[in-house]
């Protein structure tokens, strides 16, 4: 069973933040097999040159670099390991900023207040946590590990100091089973 | 020219991988300002090394001992390998897996010692665990360093930040110009020294366990800077990266799967074809024998629909595989199969060989240092024949971390000892002209179109049972490409923002240096040996235990060779050739 010939609309966010004064979405075929980053690279190939989107690992290594965040259907996704549907839209994953269409700025250290470190307490529910490593992935600066408790794997935030704190929330967003709380305590002052 | 921005700085670092991000931490150790510049986020894209499964190799635990993973890395590399460069690096690797567990890089640990298991290749047990059963180390790297890297006070990264040339003046190398990906705009970076850390060139084949990102950048600014490279012939394929299900595509955890659970391989016909290749150990072949009979079966049509070989556990007894899918139900690879809706215990996956490893790269001393003074090489793209004719599984990253710790020494020692040279700014003016061309371009090829075409040509004539005849064509045909398409290809994107076809058509001008130098190295040397096989020189000949150096004249390529030294083990020690 190949679904090699079959074309599947997808609608896809675009935007240029210095001509466009609003994002807008434009509707493409794509071939219905593979993941929504291989549709991106086939828009990339067939249809508009100019679209920008972020690969790392481009699934070669199971989705371990975190680089493809968008948002599919308007949950948050790497783009190399949802798979493509018909009718599926696809936008930029709203916190970070975007460089152009679906490509972000991950570079918030330049933006970040230096001044005001946000002490932040991140708790994790056992109960709902499952171990994916999904908050491994995708956050920025690298706070959280998987580790065995209990006979049970789940996700630890091991590295709180770096944690950007208000600015983020990619680990809580992108939980698919919420089990992640952030919770700023108080502004420090450093 | 456009505006550009101009950055300066004690060491200049050129990747984000494992090599690199040691070396700035080295670097950074020794009182020198570090710039860090990597294709992606460092920490996120434009490394591979983040999606390395297991194997690190370290003489720990008694009787092992440095000497004999000496012996081992010269056993496998058939006695091709730089053998200073192989002491002087391996002897390192007890101390680095010291500094990773520091580092926050989780390995298995009992009784203050650190268990280990044997590879293929091996004398004694020497490859690192990680804590939990059935989880890549990759994840574990990807967390330490670029973590690490961040608490470095004198480290500044600069993430997608493309290096497009090296800046010279006389011999030495006095910086970079790199394209800052996110606004387009160059930056002309003056350095006292540079290390390169680019990684390998596994993008120039069409299937490949690495990042897209992974296109031998390093390779192609080291040469055209005037560098001497070596061993460019060698590249190494991974048996048993998965064609399908397509959600787990490209995905290199299969290879375990074949020695974990002594999975077997079948061809489209249903025959354990491995019979025929290698009728003693068969499914268990090294992954030179099984990469290069999957690429066979493909070859004369007995391939599976994906184009490769089928890997099956149905052999086994349910409830023995029931009880390991137990063991690892949440490692990624698993949960992707159940997603995908297939079932081990009954259906096979399909694997084939991908491009996984290059040995070749630029020359270096002892202490990473290149002919050109002030460039430094660390990692796949510092290649001086380290590795031989080909790696012992599981040396590539010891090799990476201990190669990192002295390029960022002595870089940052070298710091100490000049004046921050001046840059010319016509030469920086002039590589920035030329990139900027395809962007000016009106009409032409598009960069995608054209790295197919070099990928098609690699995977035809540089995989396995490489002929004569074929490589020679394979060169005219190079040739005539970058005669006539190089000097076409454009961004059909005008943006200077995010352009991704801009920076696609900088890479394919590193390809074709890569590919030109591949081919007529493979070419040169008229004998088989290790990853090299020539399907018209079937034999090792110890007439060629020499390694082939490359280096630019002009715009021509001049290859020599250089005998091995056996400083170390003659080979007659070893066994009999």
């Amino acid at each position: 069973m190949t679904k090699d010939d079959i074309m599947v609309p997808i609608k896809v966010f675009r935007f240029d933040p210095e001509v466009d004064e609003e994002p807008r979405f434009e509707t493409y075929l794509v071939p219905h097999e593979g993941s929504v980053l291989d549709a991106l690279r086939y828009i990339y190939e067939n249809y508009d040159s100019s679209m920008a989107y972020r690969y790392g690992c481009s699934g070669a290594g199971h989705q371990r670099c975190g680089a493809c965040p968008v948002l599919v259907n308007g949950r948050p996704a790497f783009s190399c390991k949802k798979m493509v549907e018909g009718g599926m839209t696809i936008e930029a994953h709203p916190k970070f900023e975007v460089i152009r269409d679906l490509s972000l700025d991950f570079d918030r250290e330049r933006k970040r207040d230096k001044k005001i470190i946000p002490d932040v307490k991140i708790t994790i529910d056992p109960e709902k946590c499952d171990g994916c490593r999904d908050c491994v992935f995708i956050c920025p600066l690298k706070v959280f590990e998987v580790r065995k408790n209990g006979g049970k794997v789940i996700s630890v935030p091991v590295d709180i100091e770096s944690c950007c704190g208000l600015t983020c929330e990619q680990c809580s967003i992108f939980c698919k089973n919420s089990a992640i709380k952030i919770e700023v305590m108080m502004e420090r002052k450093t | 020219m456009s505006e550009s921005h101009h950055l300066e700085t004690d060491v200049f670092v050129i990747g984000g991988g494992i090599a690199g991000i040691r070396a700035a931490i080295e670097a950074s150790r020794q009182d020198t300002r570090v710039l860090l510049a990597n294709k992606g986020y460092v920490g996120q894209d434009g490394a591979v090394v983040w999606m390395a499964g297991g194997g690190y190799l370290a003489a720990l635990n008694p009787p092992d001992s440095v000497e004999q993973h000496i012996k081992d890395t010269i056993k496998a590399g058939r006695y091709l390998n730089n053998q200073n460069l192989v002491q002087a690096f391996l002897s390192l690797a007890p101390e680095s897996v010291h500094d990773l567990d520091r580092w926050g890089v989780r390995w298995k640990k009992e009784g203050g010692k650190y268990p280990q298991i044997r590879m293929p290749g091996e004398t004694h047990p020497r490859s690192m665990l990680h804590s939990k059963t059935g989880e890549h180390l990759g994840g574990e790297y990807r967390k330490a360093l670029p973590r690490r890297i961040r608490r470095e006070k004198n480290v500044t990264l600069l993430n997608d930040m493309f290096v497009i040339d090296l800046l010279r003046k006389g011999e030495a190398v006095v910086g970079a110009v790199g394209l800052d990906i996110k606004d387009g705009q160059f930056r002309i970076i003056g350095a006292k020294s540079t290390i390169l850390a680019t990684g390998g060139f596994m993008d120039c084949f069409e299937f490949t366990t690495a990042n897209p990102t992974a296109t031998g950048d390093g390779h192609g600014i080291a040469s055209r800077a005037g560098a001497r490279m070596i061993d460019m012939e060698f590249i190494q394929f991974f048996p048993a990266a998965a064609l399908w299900p397509t959600n787990v595509y490209r995905d290199a955890y299969p290879y375990g799967l074949v020695y974990e659970l002594y999975g077997i391989l079948y061809n489209r016909l249903g025959e354990r074809f491995m019979e025929r290749y290698s009728p003693v150990e068969k499914d268990f072949a090294t992954r030179q024998a099984q990469s290069r009979a999957i690429a066979r079966e493909v070859r004369e049509g007995r391939g599976s629909p994906h184009g490769g070989a089928y890997l099956s556990f149905r052999h086994l007894p349910r409830n023995l595989l029931d009880a390991y899918l137990r063991e690892c139900w949440d490692v990624p690879f698993f949960r992707s199969l159940r997603e995908a809706g297939v079932d081990i215990r009954e259906d096979a996956i399909e694997i084939g060989p991908a491009a996984h490893y290059v040995q070749g790269g630029c020359w270096v001393n002892e202490l990473c240092g290149t002919n050109l003074p002030g460039l430094y090489a660390a990692g796949e793209v510092g290649s001086g024949g380290k590795d031989g004719a080909d790696r012992l599984a599981g040396n590539a990253l010891p090799f990476c971390i201990a190669m990192g710790y002295v390029a960022g020494r002595e870089a940052a020692r070298r710091t100490k000892t000049i004046t921050m040279p001046r840059i010319d700014e016509t030469q920086a003016e002039a590589i920035c002209n030329e990139a900027l061309a395809p962007l000016e371009r009106k009409e032409g090829i598009r960069p995608t179109e054209l790295k197919k075409r070099i990928r098609r040509l690699m995977s035809r004539c540089m995989m396995f049972e490489r002929k004569g005849e074929d490589l020679e064509k394979g060169i005219k045909e190079l040739e005539n490409m970058r005669k006539e398409m190089l000097p076409r290809v454009w961004s059909s994107a005008k943006t200077r923002k995010f352009n991704l076809e801009w920076m696609e058509a900088l890479e394919v001008r590193n390809m074709f240096d890569i590919a030109e130098m591949a081919m007529r190295s493979a070419l040169m040397r008229t004998e088989s040996r290790g990853l090299h096989e020539r399907a018209d020189f079937p034999d090792e000949d110890h007439l060629w235990l020499k390694h082939i150096i490359i280096s630019k004249k002009g715009n021509e390529l001049e290859l020599t060779t250089e005998p091995v030294v056996f400083s170390l083990l003659k080979p007659s020690e070893l066994s009999k050739i």
